[in-house]
């Protein structure tokens, strides 16, 4: 990890297209204000770890029987609305495809 | 257009009865889906007019056939799988509200996935305009919402990641996996209980007060 120190207003430059800024300094906390391009996601680094673990944890290998799984499920009000197939998915593919 | 319209051309390898019988069956349509080409030891290679069909082995599903309409791009992949951009959303009404979400890049990546709302019909996402941009919307009130859910050894824990929504535009197939900055939402929710009581209603207008 590259260490600099900075003073409020002074910036970092990473790459050619990616400022980070020290806007302000109160105490503990730090604001640091990043301008990237669009196309560059940023985000608080617990959060997207959060997020990322638990991705993959959903995606453990195991199948799971849903039909099973719809049966616990107690009544839902708006259970209605689910009924409706998002945007035309596919159905259980219950064709192999030929070889 | 039938399947006898999209044969462009096809040639006969061996048994003229086996091709017969196969191209009787296309005319029938009772093959339910063809590969772009088929050969077979003593048979028929058959080119199909339309686009590809991408043939996926999965897991899961066995070989599964999707038409390019039906293949979902999530712009940057999910968190932690990035590169694994193609899917496809299985839906079996009678799994209703869960669904597959099936990575075709991957065969052996699936996610159970559910419309959020029909658990937590209080649940609202705020997003910016420039979050949205990379699938080409506006608003989100415009988008369509899914959620990832994660499956323990006890279903009755089942939990949903309602702090990193799958955010679709349905009309262009394109989607992306949201970091909400909302810190009431986790990545881990309860589906059947301890439903917080603001994600339970619907949202109360001022009349209802």
């Amino acid at each position: 990890m590259l260490v600099l120190s900075r003073k409020l207003d002074e910036s970092i430059i990473i790459g050619d297209d990616v400022v980070v800024t020290i806007v302000d300094i109160r105490g503990e906390q730090v604001k640091i204000g990043i301008s990237a391009p669009k196309h560059v996601s940023i985000h608080r680094k617990e959060v997207y770890e959060a997020i990322q673990e638990e991705n993959r944890a959903a995606a453990a290998p195991q199948t799971h029987d849903l039909q099973q799984l719809s049966k616990i499920l107690p009544a839902l009000p708006a259970m209605k609305h689910a009924k409706q197939t998002p945007f035309g998915s596919k159905a259980a593919p219950a064709q192999q495809a030929k070889r | 257009m039938n399947l006898t319209d999209r044969i462009t051309s096809y040639g006969w390898y061996g048994t003229e009865l086996f091709c017969e019988r196969f191209l009787a069956g296309v005319r029938e349509q009772s093959i339910p889906s063809l590969p772009l080409r088929m050969r077979c030891k003593r048979g028929l290679m058959i080119t199909m007019a339309d686009q590809e069909q991408i043939v996926v082995r999965t897991s899961r599903f066995g070989d599964i056939a999707v038409e390019p309409s039906e293949v979902i791009t999530i712009v940057g992949g999910l968190l932690g799988f990035s590169g694994l951009n193609r899917f496809v959303l299985i839906n079996n009404p009678e799994q209703a509200p869960f669904m597959w979400f099936q990575c075709l890049d991957d065969g052996d990546l699936a996610f159970v996935v559910v419309d959020p709302f029909v658990f937590f019909p209080g649940y609202k996402i705020h997003a910016k305009r420039e979050d949205l941009e990379p699938i080409g919307l506006n608003s989100v009130k415009e988008a369509t919402i899914l959620t990832i859910v994660t499956i323990p050894l006890n279903p009755q824990d089942m939990t949903t990641n309602l702090r990193g929504p799958l955010v679709f535009n349905v009309e262009s197939r394109l989607g992306k996996q949201m970091v909400l900055i909302d810190d009431r939402y986790h990545t881990k929710h309860y589906l059947l209980h301890d439903i917080p009581e603001e994600l339970a209603g619907a949202s109360r207008t001022a009349s209802e007060a």
